[in-house]
């Protein structure tokens, strides 16, 4: 039982207050509470998938909102199969083993809430990567 | 509720030049957007009602609604390169 609710309880025991004003306190509580748990859900949600690149002479920042990799994705789906096939042979002659097919919104969900947590953070003398959302 | 992209703005600048920038006013080509979409319309429903026994009906119908969400999600998109010699910046608002 949290400390504010005790206190409540407390009141009301010792008829500092009557029970639809215990009612309304909690009510109010509660609303809070939830408001809160709300607010923190959506600030930790990032929306831009960001890639951060500098040399010695160059730097490439790029900043990609995640909901255009979603609404991507969608729309990679409408490729007929036969598409697909011929674009994951190409993609594989030239070494990169990628299949369109395998990317399904309901695994890009999970994807993207992986990605939410990930940082990568790489540096030398010379160059710094860095790749996140934020 | 989610709008396109109302401004593009694009920066490139070489050494030893002054260098480009622009502002492009997107907004101003929605409205040709939506015509061309109206347009469209009675003929993509065509041929979807057209292939609809072969499976690619609902492709096509869903082509269009899933293109447009691809250029309103472009919004925040920012892309910065910058070496030496040249400098790049291109961001869709």
């Amino acid at each position: 039982m949290s400390h504010e609710r005790r206190q409540i309880l407390e009141m009301l025991a010792q008829g500092k207050i009557n029970t639809d004003e215990a009612e309304r306190l909690l009510d109010a509580m509660r609303e809070r509470n939830a408001g809160g748990a709300e607010q923190a859900t959506t600030v930790t949600r990032p929306r831009f998938f960001r890639v951060f690149v500098k040399g010695e002479d160059e730097q490439v920042d790029i900043r990609v909102p995640l909901q255009l990799i979603r609404a991507g994705v969608k729309l990679g789906a409408l490729i007929p199969p036969e598409a697909q096939a011929k674009i994951s042979g190409k993609l594989e002659e030239k070494g990169i083993q990628f299949d369109l097919s395998n990317i399904k919104p309901e695994t890009l969900e999970e994807l993207i809430d992986g990605l939410s947590g990930v940082s990568i953070d790489v540096k030398d003398e010379e160059e710094t990567v860095r790749v996140f959302c934020e | 509720m989610i709008f396109p992209p109302s401004i593009l703005r694009i920066r490139i600048k070489e050494q030893d030049s002054k260098g480009l920038g622009l502002c492009l006013p997107l907004f101003l080509i929605w409205p040709i957007i939506l015509a061309i979409g109206i347009l469209l319309a009675p003929v993509v429903l065509l041929a979807a009602f057209i292939t609809w026994p072969k499976g690619t009906g609902k492709r096509l119908l869903l082509a269009g609604p899933y293109l447009f969400n691809v250029f309103c999600r472009v919004r925040g998109l920012r892309v910065k390169v910058k070496d030496k010699e040249d400098n790049v910046y291109i961001s869709f608002s």
